[in-house]
């Protein structure tokens, strides 16, 4: 009898979960090489009601998935903003190990190095970090990641893919981290393109669209479980009267 | 309600973006403005079920897991230091920098600030300096009688003083570049100081490598370019209208569920 009450609150668990990662993705609009953070559900089935065969469903919040459709590209002019165009990934070197990500703002650190938003190092063709000489005064960055100052080459980015994108798990930062086992390879098919940015991919249309509906559906269950509840209360009332 | 500080973050970013781009449209017509550009990036996830975890005896394992982001942190207001249109002024103490570069210039203190901004004037004592009346290094000295100042585009200053056919060289503009130049801290008027981040200033001529040329009687206008800057306010702004909008959500839910009977 308290089934309605106890699949209200799963429901209720759930959407509050996904709430929280629609609010995430909002959050992050303006985040260049931010990706929306989707959620999934899947119904937990239990043995309920008279028959045997009689079964109620609860929700469960399976999984989070990362929509990685590309976003937007901005033109900034900054010879310093690489965008990629494809699926690939560049490679940083954090200290917790490499990481991957598509934010391609990046800048010169004090020894020169080419490093992240962040200050992560990006790292080249050989896994080593990007130096370029302080007496060099303009950088080009080719289509296939040649890297450039003054017209001499530097280094290659390393530009990778995986097989499978959803096996990276974001870590903050805008960068993505690869579990043990799972390889990154070369991207040939990715193209780098300098003096962009890539901006997010989060469609605000669709996250408030989704913000509401799962507002009104947050009532619902509500509405729901005060049904079951006065069920129960009138139950309790013409029952429990002393005949 | 992790909710509504999530959206609370996203709120503040906008902020932040919207004051960083008010300052840069405010700067337009600044000399050698440099437009600041807000960047951000995701907070960290908090992981509620981990993928890679074992889902059953069997040994299979969860594919993708469940993780919540934390919102939003500014990450830097990083400075793009494009060179600005050049623009002719006619005015002989007017120097544009075209390429990389910065100008010495002697603080009231003591310590060495640099700038691009290069609208210098004549002090009453004749030497070089700038708009706040700060001293150029090394100090040039302009004799009296001169009827024209050139400089050249590697910066040596020379004067033709009257009864002279000749030009007096009066010295030499040096000019100085760093690694990093977004890890310059900005003073304000114009003018930079190194910090750790920015590297050793490293001193040398225009037309080296790795330095701009100077060009006489230009002054490098601001980088800020205002169509870009308006998209991108636009943009700020109904963002920081959706994170609202998510606020107005979470605050429903929990209301829904304060008058659940």
């Amino acid at each position: 009898m308290e089934s309605p009450l106890y699949i209200g609150l799963s429901r209720q668990m759930a959407l509050r979960r996904q709430l929280e990662v629609v609010a995430n993705n909002v959050a992050n609009m303006n985040t260049a090489g931010f990706r929306a953070e989707r959620t999934l559900f899947e119904a937990a089935m239990q043995p309920g009601g008279k028959r045997p065969n009689d079964q109620i469903a609860f929700t469960i919040d399976r999984a989070t998935y990362t929509d990685l459709r590309p976003g937007a590209f901005t033109a900034t002019g900054n010879p310093f903003d690489v965008a990629l165009d494809g699926d690939g990934w560049f490679q940083v070197r954090t200290p917790d190990g490499d990481r991957y990500t598509r934010d391609g703002r990046m800048r010169r650190d004090a020894e020169g190095q080419l490093v992240t938003a962040g200050g992560f190092p990006v790292l080249d063709d050989n896994r080593q970090p990007i130096v370029i000489a302080s007496d060099s005064s303009v950088l080009t960055v080719g289509t296939d990641g040649l890297v450039s100052a003054d017209d001499q080459m530097v280094a290659r980015l390393r530009v990778v893919r995986f097989d499978d994108p959803q096996a990276l798990r974001q870590s903050g930062d805008v960068l993505f981290a690869a579990d043990v086992g799972v390889e990154p390879m070369p991207a040939p098919d990715t193209h780098t393109v300098q003096g962009k940015i890539e901006q997010s991919n989060v469609q605000g249309i669709g996250e408030v669209t989704r913000m509401m509906d799962l507002s009104r559906d947050y009532q619902a269950v509500t509405r729901m479980v005060e049904e079951g509840q006065d069920l129960l209360r009138s139950a309790i009332n013409r029952l429990g009267k002393s005949a | 309600m992790r909710v509504l500080s999530i959206a609370s973050t996203g709120m503040m970013a906008q902020q932040l973006n919207v004051e960083v781009i008010s300052n840069n449209i405010a700067n337009i017509n600044t000399t050698s403005y440099k437009r600041g550009r807000a960047e951000f990036q995701d907070l960290m996830y908090q992981s509620e079920r981990r993928q890679g975890s074992q889902s059953t005896d069997a040994g299979t394992i969860v594919p993708t897991g469940i993780e919540v982001g934390l919102g939003v942190r500014p990450a830097a207001v990083n400075r793009i230091n494009t060179t600005g249109n050049l623009t002719s002024t006619g005015n002989e103490l007017d120097v544009a920098i075209e390429g990389r570069g910065y100008f010495n210039v002697r603080l009231p203190g003591g310590d060495t600030a640099y700038t691009r901004a290069g609208s210098f004037k004549l002090s009453p004592e004749g030497t070089i300096v700038n708009a706040d009346g700060y001293p150029i290094m090394p100090e040039v000295t302009v004799p009296q009688g001169t009827r024209e100042i050139a400089i050249g585009k590697s910066g040596e200053v020379q004067a033709y003083v009257d009864g002279q056919a000749k030009p007096r060289t009066l010295g030499q503009l040096v000019m100085t570049v760093f690694v990093n130049e977004s890890g310059l801290e900005a003073l304000g008027d114009n003018l930079y100081r190194a910090t750790p981040a920015s590297g050793e200033p490293q001193d040398g001529a225009a037309g080296q490598a790795g330095f701009g040329t100077i060009r006489q009687k230009y002054l490098e206008s601001s980088n800020v370019n205002v169509v870009q800057e308006i998209t991108e306010l636009i943009s700020a702004q109904r963002a920081y209208e959706m994170n609202a909008k998510v606020v107005e959500a979470g605050d429903q839910m929990a209301s829904t569920l304060s008058n659940m009977r």
